[in-house]
């Protein structure tokens, strides 16, 4: 039976699944989208954020993001906060890419000088940053101190001199979740992360190098305080994350609860993705602090490839990083849990925020931002397709509603496979040249599948956001390289 | 090819369907069809390195669950694409037991035409069953 007939408008941008739409929701589900959004959206992404309504020690409502999509347990694009005393901690909640995640760069150079070298930055930057199948890292590291790096996060990489210390303030947490504890984290997982740190992976992940065109900048002062003070300035995106050893954890911890759940916590749960333990109990804090080592190896990860970009850029340009202006805007994640203080029926609490293809969206004032953007809001970087282009925003006081949460990226609306079958990876890569966007790819079958079409419209979730007040709009970045693994 | 690619199962991810008459032939399909998604050209493997793999499971779909999940394993920390050869699969008191070998060889990256990087086996929509015959359905994270 369609679950869309029983979702309630209550706004423009604001849906509700209610909470007797079954059997043991302890709170309402609310999903933001236009109304262009959520006609598009599968149901089963609707069936899945009712099901982590249900978990214990939920509170409030559980979210899904105007980009919502169907993931394994919770839809991707799902915030779920618990209560850290009673509730449970779901790696289904945070995604098996753990801390997956956005950082821009912004550079002094404009698109009329990047222009005449852009086939040869996108060669460079595609053979010193591993992407695809099976390519393993330039750091050549002992299983004992990658360890370590899953313990420091990116300030291991600014020790070793690769990055510096504006870096680290201009990443959530500093680049590093406190607390991570790699005795927590199987030797398996350790096996299969240590080579893989500074490489792009694969699937969606990808770096492109923009241009902010005048016309694009929506929030002129805004803009200003991010650092976009010239015209046609270029920018550096990529996305990425804590590659098999994330995964690794979340299998393990997802085998691990399910053998537990049911007999030692006499939790029964709607699907074998939402495997969960109690924040408290000794198997939710071990997967924590697993988890957060697996946080900390995705800061690492993208601080050495920023590293490579500085690298690339300074031999293009013949020129040192700092003279081109080469500086980190923000980095910031989209699959996390985290203890966060949240207004919860007028009072402030400790909660435990799951935020699983949603980026956390800090408004202004916040003191865990770093001073720079304290008036400003905290940069929000939202992913879009190859072909049309990504945003970045800045946090809200509105958004308390979704716990200061917004969107991450446009949203599949077409299978892999379908994609596929309609596309060409050769043919995609013509297009985009014909419309001024190098691409170079890792796999061409692997290109085809992200083709724009097989993605939402990333203007339509922006608008959204905006008007259900958890993110503000600052400007629109166009590609003009793209390297896809 | 006693397998299919699933189109429309997950938006985001890749799945497929396999089916044989014993279980340990599905193993092997199974193990089978996750590779025809990484590998394009599935006859270019050689079978330099063996692996051995011994598993002990509650249920036969976490034991092809872990199973599979043993072949991302070494995929990524020994950079090893490998086949199935036939396991045996037994059953002892509540658990079940596999012991097998997997044969493959490191990736080559000019002679392996390399596609889709496989990252996790999901339980989401998971399914091992015996009906005629043998069959599972499995969703694959990229």
């Amino acid at each position: 039976m369609s679950i869309k007939k029983d979702i309630k408008k209550i706004s423009d941008v604001t849906w509700e699944v209610p909470k007797g739409y079954q059997d043991g929701m302890l709170v309402p589900a609310m999903v933001y989208a236009t109304e262009k959004l959520i006609d598009s959206m599968e149901e089963g992404v609707l069936r899945q954020i009712a099901n982590v309504a249900t978990l214990p020690g939920i509170l409030k409502k559980a979210i899904c993001m105007p980009d919502g999509h169907s993931g394994y347990g919770f839809p991707i694009g799902g915030v779920a906060v618990m209560d850290p005393e009673e509730g449970v901690i779901s790696p289904g909640g945070i995604g098996f890419d753990i801390n997956c995640g956005m950082r821009l760069v912004l550079t002094d150079l404009t698109y009329s000088q990047v222009k005449p070298k852009i086939n040869l930055l996108v060669n460079k930057l595609f053979n010193k940053i591993p992407a695809g199948l099976g390519r393993p890292g330039f750091i050549k590291i002992s299983q004992k101190e990658f360890r370590r790096l899953t313990e420091k996060g990116a300030r291991w990489c600014v020790e070793k001199g690769f990055g510096c210390e504006d870096d680290l303030l201009k990443t959530e947490e500093r680049g590093c979740f406190a607390d991570a504890d790699s005795a927590f984290v199987s030797k398996k997982a350790i096996e299969r992360g240590c080579k893989q740190v500074g490489t792009l992976g694969s699937g969606n992940h990808y770096l492109e190098i923009q241009v902010i065109k005048p016309e694009n900048i929506i929030d002129k002062n805004l803009a200003e305080k991010f650092g976009f003070t010239v015209p046609n300035q270029v920018a550096v995106m990529f996305h990425c994350g804590s590659r098999g050893f994330g995964h690794q954890i979340g299998t393990d911890y997802l085998q691990s609860f399910l053998k537990v759940m049911e007999p030692k916590y006499g939790l029964k749960i709607r699907d074998r993705e939402l495997a969960s333990a109690p924040f408290r109990s000794k198997d939710g804090q071990s997967y924590y602090k697993a988890m957060r080592c697996a946080v900390n190896m995705a800061f690492a990860n993208r601080q050495i490839i920023l590293h490579k970009i500085r690298e690339v850029f300074s031999e293009v340009f013949k020129a040192s990083p700092e003279k081109l202006g080469i500086r980190q805007l923000y980095d910031v994640s989209h699959n996390t849990a985290k203890i966060e203080v949240h207004e919860i029926d007028g009072k402030e609490r400790k909660v435990l925020v799951h935020r699983k293809g949603a980026t956390r969206a800090f408004p202004p004032g916040s003191f865990d931002l770093p001073p720079l953007y304290r008036d400003c809001g905290q940069p929000v970087i939202i992913g879009g397709s190859m072909e049309t282009g990504s945003y970045l925003l800045a946090g809200s006081k509105s958004g308390a509603d979704a716990f200061f949460t917004t969107a991450h990226g446009s949203g599949r609306v077409m299978s892999r496979k379908k994609a596929r079958g309609l596309f060409q990876g050769r043919d995609i890569q013509k297009k985009l040249l014909k419309k001024g966007i190098l691409v170079s790819a890792a796999s061409y079958p692997a290109l085809a599948e992200e083709a724009g079409a097989a993605y939402k419209d990333i203007d339509e979730v922006v608008k959204a956001t905006k008007l259900a007040g958890i993110s503000k709009p600052v400007l629109k970045l166009i590609p003009v390289g793209n390297i896809k693994g | 090819m006693p397998y299919r690619h699933l189109t429309d199962l997950s938006i985001s991810d890749v799945a497929f369907f396999a089916w044989a008459k014993t279980i340990e032939e599905l193993f092997v399909d199974s193990a089978e069809a996750m590779l025809s998604y990484g590998l394009g050209n599935l006859d270019s493997l050689r079978k330099k390195k063996i692996i051995s793999v011994k598993l002990t499971e509650k249920t036969i779909e976490m034991l092809l669950f872990a199973y599979l999940q043993e072949i991302v394993f070494y995929k990524d920390a020994k950079q090893l694409l490998l086949k199935a050869r036939k396991p045996v699969i037994s059953k002892k008191g509540d658990f079940f037991y596999l012991d097998g070998k997997l044969k493959g060889e490191k990736i080559d990256f000019k002679r392996h035409s390399l596609e889709l990087d496989i990252k996790a086996v999901t339980l989401q929509n998971f399914k091992v069953e015996k009906k005629e015959n043998w069959q599972a359905r499995v969703v694959l994270d990229v």
